[in-house]
């Protein structure tokens, strides 16, 4: 048990590095690509690629971790308003049902994966293989399944009403 | 069809399912019943090619920066400086964000952006000065659309793509529906103020909005930098994004030091979580647009209800209707390529005027943007404010009753769509 | 119903045709025809359904819609592909191909060149079918491209691909990837300084009436071709092969002409709407261009290889031959 503690803490600091750094990331490139044609007359032909690849890791990881969070947008009206036995039952459905269908989506990934890495594409300027990018969206997906099982089964074993993996709501 | 589809998604968002998975589990299971000859790994393509567009770029950019300058003094100082010129008036300052937002999304393009980078700074403000929440959100994400209309607008130009109308016409057609809007949102802002006898300040004088300006003078270089650097071709609305979070950090970390180095990782932090919750909402819908596409949904309706020969009046009525619903639930971009190759060759036959067609088609894809279920800006609300997403529509139906007014008198009295383009050509 | 044969004789399939043009350009004059043609050979066992304006997909996602079996056949602009067969930029190549439309239509339809590129679809999982050009390649600028003086530092749009980038630093521009729906505002606010398109494309978007100058260069061609889901056609029976394929050499003839009619129509539309200065490229200033853009070869062949550089081998003869 020590041990799954200690490797959620350790995936939920490189969730973070990853999001973060992407964001930084982008200003990078936009204001290199700016000042690299304003100032030397060349465009930055990368800088699209680039930017595209930051964006799907963002909202790959980041829903992950938006999901370790209980951050993610949902219509609650009805869910805050039922007395809360019902609405610990509305969350161990929520999280199960949401948890299975990210795990398909993982396997639905997986396929993709390897639908790309046999085409071999390539982004065109910096030639990164697509199927590395993809590798996120697959990660997006496992990481999101973990943490609704995570989710689900504290909502089983606790008497909180769990939304994210951390606390209780 | 339709009614498994819809009604999967709204009984998944009523139990509180989040968002996202709502709206993939629904065309997920449409596939599954209908299409099962399908590879159900384009949904993974689908959601990937929904956030592909590189003028998303510009939405965590605009977070970034709004988080630095709302964190430091810059925002504070720019308000400052317009409550010493209109706090005196009733609804001064909402006045002041339906301004803001309709000057900024005209530059930025971007309705999302306007929502962050005006909204963030002014919410607060507008909360001091005694507004409840939910107006604030109305007032933000709805003046937000105004930006649709006014030049440069990619939604105008999509429309031109589609039916080979004139994007300059179109551009000038559209600043006269914009400022109708700016002036009856303004004016709905002054008599609500009014009613409920919002808090006033006093009239500054001079010498103290000499102060504030002085204050103002390095905050000020934010909105001259991004109107500049758009209107002499140095950059992009997207980059214009990135270049105003170079200035946040000059102003804030280097100059005023409000802000430290090692505030940027979590402010980096917050702006991606934020970005995650808004794309993976605009990639899960592309997958539901998709879907609708591929069934033929739209053709079929439209071909039920159109009939033979129908009137202009009646064209027009049912492109908004059409427009409206579909806007509701799926992206703008998405309804005008769809719908627009179905009513524009009936449109022409009636004797529509192409631009009068598309100032109603634009008008309706700002709308469709504050209507739920689907909604980008509501979305950003909710992300960027934090609030629960019941909390962010609830202010919205003055607005949308607004837009709906302005709807119908377009349809009657084409003069409202196109008087700027009559008085330029 | 209670099916004679006779019923199940006509008993229709629905192929459906995805493409990125939107209605009333060349691609859609294409697939219409290829609609009418296919229902009028399979006499009722066939309906084509179309799908403009990337309604399903743009590019790689509209490829990867055909793989996945969602669409029978693609309409596919050559560039699309460019980063799964690398080998198709070489049909990007600037002033390469001739200024005869029938000569290229010949080079696409009977070339040995082009059936190397088809061998490489197939390795992809993708029927190759049919080759046409959409267009020649043309400039709209807001200072006249009549020398290679005016070209240096010329922020010039381009997609991003490698050898499209390479044509026009050999020529001393500044190429400047820039997202297609971005490109009007970005003309109109001087970010960048010209762009390349087809006549139909530079009309359909309204390039015209924030540019100054166009030049009728032809300085190159936008091939694509008529891809089909491999599953789909292997289950095809030979006879039905035969019968698809036996609508394309009047399909061919048919697109040469209405494309042609369709650039002087619009061309027309341009003119008679705006005040865009329209030049043609002197052939002396042409040969100059041509000249300087020779090293791009050798960069297409740095790019993709022996196999690249036999490819280019056999177009460059194909041309020769039906010159
Ligand atoms: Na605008
Ligand atoms: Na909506």
């Amino acid at each position: 048990m020590e041990i799954l503690k200690k490797i959620d803490k350790i995936m939920c600091k490189i969730e973070e590095i990853l999001v973060a750094s992407s964001i930084l990331g982008m200003a990078v490139i936009l204001i290199g690509n700016v000042i690299s044609r304003s100032f030397f007359n060349r465009s930055w032909e990368f800088a699209e690629e680039l930017g595209q690849i930051l964006i799907i890791i963002v909202t790959f990881i980041g829903m992950s971790y938006a999901v370790r969070k209980g951050k993610h947008i949902r219509m609650s009206a009805v869910f805050d308003a039922v007395p809360l036995k019902l609405r610990k039952i509305f969350a161990i459905v929520i999280s199960f049902f949401t948890g299975g269908s990210m795990f398909f989506l993982f396997y639905l990934s997986i396929n993709y994966l390897m639908d790309v890495n046999k085409s071999g594409r390539m982004t065109p300027v910096l030639k990164i293989p697509v199927v590395y990018v993809v590798l996120f969206v697959c990660a997006g997906f496992l990481l999101s399944s973990l943490h609704y099982v995570n989710i689900f089964i504290n909502n089983i074993r606790k008497k909180e009403v769990y939304i994210g993996t951390e606390e209780p709501e | 069809m339709v009614i498994l589809l819809c009604s999967i998604m709204v009984v998944f968002l009523i139990l509180g399912f989040p968002m996202f998975a709502s709206m993939i589990v629904a065309p997920l299971a449409m596939m599954l019943v209908y299409f099962s000859s399908l590879d159900l790994v384009l949904i993974i393509q689908q959601l990937i090619a929904g956030i592909s567009p590189f003028v998303l770029l510009a939405v965590p950019m605009f977070i970034f920066a709004a988080d630095i300058m709302s964190m430091g003094h810059t925002s504070n100082r720019l308000v400052d400086l317009v409550q010493s010129f209109v706090g005196h008036i009733y609804g001064g300052l909402a006045i002041t964000t339906v301004g803001a937002c309709t000057l900024f999304g005209a530059i930025s393009g971007s309705t999302q952006a306007t929502v962050i980078a005006i909204g963030k700074p002014m919410r607060d403000n507008l909360l001091r000065v005694g507004y409840r929440d939910s107006d604030v959100q109305g007032l933000i994400i709805s003046s937000a659309n105004i930006a649709l209309l006014i030049p440069p607008s990619i939604v105008m130009i999509m429309y031109c793509v589609v039916t080979g109308a004139s994007v300059g016409e179109l551009f000038i057609a559209g600043i006269g529906p914009g400022l109708l809007l700016f002036a009856s949102f303004a004016a709905y802002n002054y008599f609500h103020a009014r009613k409920i006898d919002l808090p006033r300040k006093d009239k500054a004088t001079w010498v103290e909005r000499a102060k504030i300006f002085r204050k103002a003078l390095l905050p000020l270089g934010f909105p001259t930098l991004i109107i500049g650097g758009i209107y002499t071709g140095i950059f992009s609305p997207t980059e214009a994004a990135a270049a105003s979070v170079l200035y946040a950090f000059i102003v804030e970390v280097l100059i005023y030091r409000s802000v430290k180095i090692s505030d940027m990782y979590k402010l980096a932090l917050s702006t991606g979580v934020v970005t995650a919750l808004v794309f993976i909402l605009i990639a899960s819908g592309q997958i539901f647009s998709w879907v609708i596409t591929y069934a033929r949904i739209p053709q079929l309706m439209t071909a039920a209800l159109l009939g033979p020969a129908p009137s202009a009046i009646k064209i027009l009525v049912l492109v908004t209707i059409f427009y409206f619903i579909g806007c509701m639930f799926v992206d703008q971009a998405v309804v005008i390529i769809i719908l627009t190759p179905i009513f524009y060759p009936i449109a022409m036959k009636a004797g529509i005027d192409p631009i009068h067609l598309g100032i109603i088609v634009t008008l309706q894809s700002a709308i469709g943007s504050v209507t739920p279920p689907f909604g980008c800006n509501i979305f950003t609300a909710c992300a960027v404010f934090n609030k629960p997403y019941i909390e962010v529509i609830k202010g919205l139906p003055p607005y949308v009753i607004i837009f709906g007014i302005i709807s119908v008198l377009m349809i009657f009295f084409p003069e409202v769509a196109l008087f700027f383009r009559n008085i330029a050509m | 119903g209670n099916g004679t044969p006779a019923d199940e004789q006509v008993e229709t399939v629905v192929w459906k045709v995805a493409f990125e043009e939107i209605e009333g350009g060349t691609q859609d004059l294409y697939a219409k025809k290829f609609e009418e043609l296919i229902e009028a050979k399979f006499e009722g066992r066939v309906d084509v359904e179309l799908y403009p304006a990337g309604q399903l997909g743009f590019g790689s996602a509209q490829i990867e819609l055909l793989k996945a079996g969602g669409v029978e056949f693609m309409l596919n602009y050559a560039a699309a592909v460019a980063t799964t067969i690398p080998e198709t930029q070489v049909l990007s190549l600037n002033f390469m191909f001739s200024e005869d439309p029938e000569v290229n239509m010949k080079v696409l339809n009977n070339g040995e060149g082009v059936k190397k590129l088809d061998e490489l679809f197939l390795a992809n999982d993708m029927v190759s079918l049919h080759w046409h050009n959409l267009g020649f390649m043309h400039w709209t600028s807001n200072r006249p491209l009549d020398s290679m003086d005016n070209f240096k530092g010329f922020k010039m749009r381009t997609m991003a691909s490698p050898v499209i980038i390479e044509n026009y630093k050999a020529l001393g521009a500044n190429p400047t990837p820039v997202p297609f729906m971005e490109v009007y505002s970005s003309l109109q606010l001087k970010m960048i300084d010209g762009q390349e398109n087809p006549i139909t494309a530079i009309q359909e978007m309204k390039f015209y009436e924030v540019q100054d100058y166009l030049t009728l260069s032809k300085h190159g061609i936008l091939p694509g071709n008529l891809v089909a889901n491999v599953g789909f056609w292997n289950g095809l029976s030979d006879e039905d092969k035969e019968l698809v394929r036996s609508v394309f050499p009047e399909l061919g003839e048919y697109i040469v002409g209405a494309q042609k009619n369709l650039t002087e129509e619009r061309l027309q539309k341009i003119k008679d709407s705006s005040e865009i200065q329209v030049v043609e490229l002197a052939p002396e200033i042409r040969a100059i261009y041509a000249e300087a853009s020779l090293p791009v070869r050798d960069k297409f062949i740095e790019e993709t290889g022996e196999r690249g550089k036999e490819i280019l081998d056999l177009f460059l003869k194909d041309l020769e031959i039906y010159k």
